[in-house]
């Protein structure tokens, strides 16, 4: 319990911090904001002309899909508040020797790299999508009863975990393949696999996304748990699964740094 | 003049093949990926409806126009040096240019060219590798006639794609950063280029305006060709359009060319 006050305090520090950045550049939040918010906008805009021809798509009809849009928004977001530009710094870390300073302070460098910058324009990124997923649910024919929320949270938090070990995993990717900004390319362009409903796929393409790459589970399966289209029962397995790959990719990534060699040598 | 903008094709050229393994690793997770995303969620569409078309195209001809458009915007995809202007802006490293005996316009414009020579002959190994053995397996035909045609819409396509990320980077005159311009354009383009659905699904007034935008150039058009969707003939009259939305852009360009070196300061910072 100490530890995670401790590593609760030190998050605090690194959102002060980006905080106080942030504020000198403002044309960055404005931008970023602008940036996303169009990035919803076309995936919204991409599933408004899918339903001009048709009424549902494997099984979601559009109130459905909003649900869904909604749910994968709000994931995006917190992924770019926490995660996304910390990945995006790792290679260089790697190819700099910047790592070095992380592996010298007192706490675990899978915290300290993943999550030492705090993307503040996100924040109100995260906002509006989860004014958009109220809005999609409040305009959803069908009522949500109190245990599909409670699920949905645990889900939403479960797909928030694998956000970060997948992350994590690219990330000690590229210790051992110094300066290849190209792993965060394979990451970005496999974690689109994400940014629809499951059920559209091949089955073997869905079965490869709960447990090998689990995609599924960063939006598309809270978004079903909400909808009451998945429940407990049908899904409980991800649960022990996504801690045992958070603590093979733990592994991994402490394997990764013994083999870290600095960048002078 | 012609021999140095030959040797800048060449050194881009070898420059590119350093970065071949995250050329090769994005462009082909990048074209199988979005291919196949697309691919699953139209066949998903198609499953749906209990009508066997959407506009001009059954199930097989939509799948394949979307492998096509995905392939045409791949191919049309702006490159790293027309982004790197930005950053030689800001860093004052754009006094090299300005010092050597030639155009910037035209020493950008060829090395771009010959970063896109290896490019495309990495992005046709792979799409002939993996579209072929597809190709064959689903009895479809690429129509010659139109490749043929397709040839001088995607060379259009790729000059918009490069001028359209030339003319964002050259606003890091005036702006600390200008990669959330060129995210919002990649965005935009991914959305009105065709890529992700033919124009033709859209409602009649959209389309109407999406045929005078450049969008479609980089991907529809192109595609529409390849599959024979479209005869050639009927898409004769949009090329003085292309060129005209070149010319436009590049008239674009070099006026914030012109005003930009204004306010330049050499310094960089």
């Amino acid at each position: 319990m100490k530890t995670v006050v401790r590593y609760l305090r030190l998050w605090e520090a690194f959102l002060q911090n980006c905080l106080m950045r942030e504020m000198e550049f403002r044309s960055h939040f404005v931008l970023t904001f602008i940036m996303d918010i169009l990035w919803y906008a076309v995936q919204l805009g991409l599933f408004e002309v899918l339903y001009l021809h048709t009424t549902a798509i494997a099984g979601f009809s559009h109130a459905d899909m909003l649900v869904f849009l909604g749910t994968l928004y709000v994931t995006d977001a917190i992924d770019m508040v926490l995660f996304s530009s910390n990945f995006w710094r790792f290679p260089e870390y790697v190819r700099t020797g910047e790592l070095d300073f992380f592996l010298l302070r007192p706490v675990h460098p899978a915290f300290s790299t993943m999550l030492r910058y705090v993307n503040i324009p996100s924040l109100a990124n995260l906002l509006f999508a989860i004014g958009f997923l109220l809005f999609a649910i409040s305009v959803h024919p069908d009522p949500f009863p109190l245990d599909h929320i409670l699920a949905f949270l645990l889900f939403l938090a479960l797909g928030t975990l694998v956000t970060y070990f997948l992350q994590l995993f690219f990330a000690a990717l590229s210790i051992f393949l110094v300066a290849t900004e190209g792993i965060q390319f394979v990451f970005y362009n496999i974690s689109q696999l994400g940014d629809k409903p499951d059920v559209i796929y091949h089955r073997t393409f869905q079965r490869m996304l709960y447990t090998i790459f689990p995609l599924a589970l960063i939006a598309s399966v809270p978004a079903q748990v909400l909808l009451g289209k998945l429940t407990m029962l049908d899904i409980w397995w991800t649960i022990p699964l996504v801690a045992v790959l958070l603590w093979l990719t733990l592994r991994f990534f402490d394997f990764a740094l013994r083999h870290y060699a600095s960048a002078s040598s | 003049m012609l021999r140095t903008y030959r040797a800048i094709v060449r050194t881009a050229l070898s420059q590119s093949m350093e970065y071949r393994i995250n050329f090769l690793i994005s462009s082909s997770l990048g074209l199988i990926i979005g291919a196949a995303i697309h691919i699953f969620l139209w066949n998903a569409v198609y499953d749906a409806i209990d009508h066997p078309r959407i506009g001009a195209f059954d199930r097989k001809a939509m799948l394949f126009y979307i492998g096509c458009a995905t392939l045409c915007s791949v191919l049309t995809r702006a490159y790293r040096k027309e982004r790197e202007i930005a950053a030689e802006i800001r860093s004052g490293e754009l006094n090299k240019y300005l010092i050597k005996p030639f155009s910037f316009f035209g020493f950008v414009a060829s090395f771009s060219l010959g970063e896109r020579l290896s490019g495309w002959a990495f992005l046709l190994i792979i799409a002939a590798v993996f579209g072929f053995p597809i190709l064959y397996a689903a009895n479809l035909s690429l129509s010659f006639a139109g490749i043929c045609a397709a040839i001088p819409f995607l060379l259009c396509g790729m000059v918009l794609n490069f001028l359209f990320t030339l003319i964002i980077a050259l606003l890091a005159f005036w702006f600390d950063e200008v990669w959330t311009f060129q995210v919002m354009k990649d965005l935009l383009l991914w959305f009105l280029s065709g890529q992700v659905f033919p124009m033709s699904v859209l409602p009649a007034p959209i389309q109407q305006i999406a045929h005078w935008l450049p969008f479609q150039y980089i991907a529809y058009v192109p595609a529409t060709l390849m599959t024979g969707q479209q005869h050639p003939t009927e898409l004769l009259p949009y090329f003085p359009v292309v060129l005209f939305h070149i010319g436009l852009l590049l008239l674009l360009a070099h006026w914030i060319w012109q005003k930009g070196l204004l306010r330049y300061g050499a310094f960089g910072g």
